[in-house]
């Protein structure tokens, strides 16, 4: 649907994967694949098992390194770039299993969203002390603002550990909004959400890519990734094998061999 | 500016007007001297509490950084003939910059590794200071002049009120941070690094900074406690002030805002107390201490949190900004 409705294939590529190839050993987990998300989209990356998209992803994000390749974000290599300069140019994440701040209240782990607009350092702090007073009183009003948007504001001052999954989702959610991202990076966001938790958290990543969000989504959950994304592509051992719009890659031969098929004919026996 | 005196600036403010009055209490120069360490105790809490119950760094070597702040301040007077004044800041910025220098090998270290590690520079400055005799003054320790300006020296009161003010300072510092945007990118770097990381954070940096600052608030403590005792010694730095410390942290509750004020007074009081039970006083402070580990794990900030919370506020389970509020609210009363 909105693939009908936006203008996809246009823009520039935001994100651009060039040559990508991790080893681990003799093992080649990604060999040799590129790809590109381009602002305004949403893409998907899906493969079986196994298929290398979770490696993939973490050369996306930084937290593996690449064996080979190279990856630009707007026009600029960002392969050496660290984990913690990441959010300031505009790459936001969720993880595959929800990683919050246990010891912080809903509010707090949105708040450190925000943390790459807040004054560094101590001493910066205490210098510029209304600025930094008047900071936190914005940032804190913006957070609000996110959980109101997933629709948690009444469990902002809850600890972490007394919201079920579905919650602690959307609290990571927010946080990765909170970085005001060019593009969000969601691993695998369904993983243990039920079917209308999914619906919702669907319609809100839709939103989002309509307010001028970009997003990349590791999921396995074949009918979320259908309706949701503008491209879609397919790994299997490591490899590319097809690149598409949803439907295109639906019916590719390849890949009903390496994923849909097989998953298709479980679900009928 | 408001902010500044909302969520337990007003408990500050109480807990200072109280430590001012309290001289004019006491009968002896020997309780002057207690609730003097009380202050000492409290800056070097705060440092490791900021380090440990905030950042989730443990470090052993606060002792020595203790000592280092005290040795430093006295040799530049002693052996340099330089004034307490220049003396007092010079000797803090050495104890920050050895802190930085050891602290970047060692903060790769986690959790035992990194105890392990301090541990092992904290031994290594008790050896120093006990053999290198010519240097150090050995076990006998170097001497600390009473602060002189002219006709006018420091009395012990005078000390007594300038320490209170220091550590109130340090404990506005302390809740600051804590409070703020900069104690939850600390406490991220302590509940997940990769995740804090992800978020912008510098993980590196942030523990390197705490790491310097908590050694600071232990070197101002240091020079406190030297000018307590008018000398320094290898004492300083040994063990018994690092079992203090752990207890303060125990006692008073890690990660909390009042946490090191509270578990200085009890455990700098404590003794005091158990002293009448004579030989049995080593014993009672321990089981006391096995009590506090087992049912009160946040310490006595815990309770007093838990007792603001259920007095102001019985129905629902408020946030930690809340709760301090409640405590201070509950005191005032």
């Amino acid at each position: 649907m909105n693939a009908v409705t936006r203008n996809i294939g246009e823009g520039a590529p935001l994100l651009e994967v060039r040559n990508g190839t991790k080893r681990f050993g003799g093992l080649v987990a990604v060999n040799d694949v590129s790809f590109s998300v381009r602002g305004g989209e949403v893409v998907g990356l899906i493969g079986p098992n196994g298929a290398g998209k979770s490696t993939l992803f973490n050369l996306v994000t930084g937290v593996a390194q690449l064996s080979a390749g190279e990856i630009f974000f707007d026009g600029k290599s960002i392969t050496g770039l660290p984990l913690h300069g990441r959010p300031s140019i505009g790459m936001s994440r969720t993880f595959q299993i929800v990683r919050l701040f246990p010891g912080m209240t809903v509010l707090q782990n949105v708040l450190m969203g925000f943390h790459p607009q807040l004054p560094d350092g101590l001493l910066r702090t205490l210098l510029g002390l209304r600025h930094s007073l008047r900071e936190e009183r914005r940032v804190t009003e913006k957070a609000m603002e996110l959980l109101e948007f997933v629709g948690m504001e009444d469990l902002a001052d809850e600890k972490i550990g007394e919201l079920p999954y579905g919650k602690q989702r959307l609290v990571e959610i927010a946080r990765a909004m909170a970085i005001e991202p060019r593009i969000l990076l969601l691993d695998e966001p369904a993983a243990g959400l039920n079917g209308t938790e999914t619906a919702n958290l669907g319609a809100m990543l839709r939103v989002l890519n309509e307010r001028g969000v970009t997003v990349l989504i590791v999921e396995h959950d074949i009918d979320f990734m259908m309706g949701l994304c503008d491209q879609i592509v397919v790994l299997d051992h490591g490899v590319k094998i097809a690149e598409g719009r949803p439907s295109e890659v639906q019916s590719n031969e390849k890949v009903i061999e390496a994923y849909l098929g097989r998953r298709g004919g479980n679900a009928e026996n | 500016m408001r902010s500044l005196f909302r969520n337990g600036n007003l408990a500050i403010v109480l807990i200072v007007v109280v430590a001012l009055i309290l001289p004019a209490l006491l009968s002896s120069g020997y309780q002057l001297r207690m609730v003097s360490i009380i202050w000492v105790f409290a800056l070097l809490a705060m440092g490791f509490n900021l380090l440990y119950g905030i950042t989730g760094q443990i470090s052993m070597a606060q002792q020595a950084f203790f000592a280092i702040g005290a040795y430093g301040f006295a040799m530049l007077q002693a052996k340099l003939g330089w004034s307490p004044f220049v003396a007092l800041p010079v000797a803090v910025v050495i104890v920050a910059c050895v802190a930085a220098v050891i602290g970047l090998p060692l903060l790769r270290l986690r959790t035992h590794y990194l105890a392990m590690a301090t541990l092992a520079f904290s031994l290594m400055m008790v050896g120093l200071t006990n053999r290198w005799v010519d240097f150090t003054g050995g076990s006998a320790g170097i001497q600390i002049r009473t602060i002189t300006v002219g006709d006018w020296s420091m009395s012990r009161a005078e000390l007594y009120y300038t320490l209170v003010i220091v550590a109130a300072i340090g404990l506005v510092i302390h809740n600051f941070i804590i409070s703020g945007h900069l104690g939850r990118a600390m406490q991220a770097v302590r509940d997940d690094e990769t995740g804090a990381e992800s978020l912008g954070v510098n993980v590196t940096a942030v523990k390197l900074r705490v790491f310097v600052l908590a050694a600071v608030y232990a070197a101002v403590g240091g020079i406190g406690y030297g000018l307590i005792s008018r000398q320094v010694n290898p004492s300083f730095g040994e063990f018994p002030v690092i079992v203090s410390l752990l207890t303060i942290a125990v006692v008073g509750g890690l990660g909390t805002r009042f946490g090191p004020v509270i578990g200085a007074i009890v455990v700098v009081l404590a003794p005091q107390a158990l002293a009448r039970f004579g030989e049995f006083e080593t014993l009672i402070y321990g089981l006391c201490l096995g009590v506090f580990l087992i049912f009160l794990p946040n310490g006595l900030s815990g309770v007093m949190e838990r007792l603001g919370a259920r007095m102001l506020r019985p129905s629902s389970a408020p946030g930690r900004r809340s709760v301090t509020k409640n405590i201070v609210e509950g005191g005032a009363r």
